[in-house]
């Protein structure tokens, strides 16, 4: 049962961290790679204003949810803007987008490394969040565990309705189906990308504070193995579905729990890769796959 | 002219065993194959020659070893994976890469865990690796102006089309991906007997960008592309001196700028202008895809 908990916490985390993946990639193609570096990028927000500031930590979520949105919005409006208009067609679109992305990661992580002055992990002041455990019977449940769990599924629930029922949410689907003709029905592109990779870099960067507070401490690299981590999530759950990101978080949780629970757990990580071969053979459309066809 | 190249030999290896690694990867971009596998096979070829290496294999034997034997798993990853486009196909190769890396932190007395693999004996031979370049290179050569290579063109412009005058698309794709993994597997063979040292870190993220910025840095078109993108890319940090902390971020910032306003690479670049010089004011602009703004 504590192990239960413990992966639905991970999964948590997971989810959060996917959601922006699969919904950029879903709606407006992109494969951002600068995902992972938002997210070391958020925390490094953290770190920084908790150590020179000592603000609450209410505050440090928000910033570092803002800090994070505000980057994606901005490589998405500088970078990936000018990529689409120069491209001769989407593939050349989607490779220097791909390539772009890297670049805007390996930005990212040089200046991480820089700012942590090489100190291998960071974390946010331990003032900052004081960690309280529940006992229920031979469980320990701690707030933050809590926090992680009705926070990463409360947003895929709001995140699905958003995108199912929203005027916003209908016309990012629309764009995904048809970008030419959604353009004649008077959305506007530009402003609709804006928004989604708005809430994409936030919910990167709320993941990135929870997991930091959570660990104690991230390393810079922590966003390469989420990537890896994503990606099999996507691809199990199939690109740009929230349900499908959700079943796919908890499922790559709960077979990590059960691999570190019966072996030394160096092979963690390979499961993801194992998923993603598996899925990928088996089911290329993901377990619950989204209304749009032609995806592989 | 002696005395530079005693000074500079390492960094004169460095740039061909980095032209092999680009090449992996260009060839399966130029013929609109997603894959970075080649980068992953950089690692795994660094392992395998490393380890026969120091079990008292010779240099020379090793490499060509690794090289042949690279067929077999690249050609197995291909039947794997070629079928899948684009992104997904990036996505699941840079898995790949990063599995390798994974693997490496695992594999105990074999691969030295997280340390890595040191003290492998030296072999690298100047005159050798000018000649291994050179045959690669002009085969690179040849493959871009065949029939066969001007097919992999079509294949990348427009695969339907591709299909319909009889051209066996799948089969060529798996062709272009192996081929790319047996240049990767070459390279990392001889990077490790040139460095004598290998660890996880190798294969990571980090060398999925470097190896990226090499090709769009000098461009996806053409053999040339990697061989420029390889030297300055090797080249650049000699003379970067206080500034190489940063070395990472201006990679990264050399791909970005690339990707948004050169995205045919610097080789296209310099070829335009060179024959805007020679053409004079009378010319006619290009009708180069490059100034072409996407209509959608």
């Amino acid at each position: 049962m504590q192990q239960v908990i413990n992966a639905l916490t991970l999964g948590s985390i997971y989810l959060l961290f996917s959601l922006g993946l699969t919904l950029a990639w879903g709606t407006l193609k992109v494969l951002n790679l600068a995902h992972g570096a938002v997210f070391v990028f958020a925390s490094l927000i953290g770190f920084l204003v908790t150590h020179k500031f000592g603000l609450s930590f209410p505050l440090v979520v928000g910033l570092g949810m803002l800090g994070a949105g505000l980057l994606t919005l901005l490589i998405d409006a500088i970078v990936f803007k000018r990529i689409r208009q120069i491209s001769r067609d989407e593939r050349q679109a989607e490779l220097l987008m791909l390539a772009a992305s890297l670049g805007v990661a390996a930005i990212l992580a040089s200046v991480t490394r820089n700012l942590t002055l090489e100190s291998h992990n960071f974390g946010l002041t331990p003032q900052t969040f004081t960690t309280i455990p529940y006992f229920f019977g031979p469980i320990r449940v701690t707030n933050m565990q809590f926090m992680i769990v009705f926070l990463g599924v409360g947003l895929v629930v709001a995140l699905a309705l958003w995108i199912r029922y929203s005027r916003a949410g209908r016309a990012l689907r629309a764009l995904a189906y048809d970008p030419a003709t959604c353009g004649l029905m008077g959305v506007n592109p530009t402003s609709l990308s804006a928004i989604a990779m708005f809430i994409a870099g936030a919910m990167a960067g709320l993941a990135g504070i929870l997991l930091t507070v959570y660990l104690g401490a991230i390393g810079p690299e922590a966003g390469d193995s989420l990537m890896l981590k994503a990606f099999s999530i996507i691809v199990l759950g199939g690109v740009g579905s929230v349900w499908g990101a959700l079943v796919g978080a908890m499922f790559l949780a709960a077979a990590e729990s059960i691999v570190l629970n019966f072996t030394a757990g160096g092979y963690v990580d390979a499961i993801a890769f194992g998923m993603i071969i598996l899925v990928l053979l088996i089911r290329p459309r993901g377990i619950i796959p989204a209304e749009k066809a032609d995806r592989v | 002219m002696i005395e530079w190249y005693g000074q500079h030999t390492i960094i004169i290896q460095t740039s061909m065993i980095y032209v092999l690694l680009a090449y992996s990867v260009q060839l399966a971009l130029r013929a609109g194959v997603f894959s970075f596998a080649g980068v992953g096979f950089f690692g795994l070829g660094g392992y395998a020659t490393a380890i026969l290496a120091i079990r008292g294999v010779p240099g020379p034997l090793a490499v060509l070893i690794v090289t042949l034997a690279a067929v077999l798993p690249g050609y197995l990853l291909a039947m794997l994976l070629a079928r899948l486009r684009d992104l997904y196909l990036g996505m699941a190769t840079i898995a790949f890469t990063l599995m390798i890396s994974v693997f490496a932190s695992n594999g105990g007395e074999l691969t030295g865990g997280a340390v890595g693999l040191f003290s492998i004996p030296y072999w690298a031979n100047t005159p050798v690796m000018v000649i291994i370049f050179v045959v690669a290179s002009v085969l690179m050569h040849r493959l871009e102006r065949s029939h066969f290579g001007r097919g992999l063109e079509a294949l990348r412009e427009n695969q339907d089309l591709a299909l319909s005058v009889g051209t066996d698309v799948l089969k060529q794709r798996k062709f272009v991906f192996t081929l790319g993994t047996v240049l990767g597997a070459l390279s990392g063979a001889l990077f490790v007997l040139t460095f004598t040292a290998i660890d996880p870190e190798t294969t990571s993220f980090r060398l999925v960008v470097t190896t990226l910025t090499m090709v769009i840095l000098g461009g996806v078109g053409t053999w040339i592309g990697p061989v420029a993108g390889a030297l300055i890319v090797v080249w650049l940090p000699v003379y970067l001196g206080p500034l190489e902390k940063w070395a990472d971020a201006i990679y990264g910032l050399i791909v970005v700028v690339i990707a948004m306003y050169a995205p045919d690479g610097l080789v296209a670049v310099v070829r335009r202008a060179w024959k805007a010089l020679w053409s004079g004011r009378n010319a006619k602009p290009e009708a180069s895809g490059l100034s072409t703004p996407k209509k959608s």
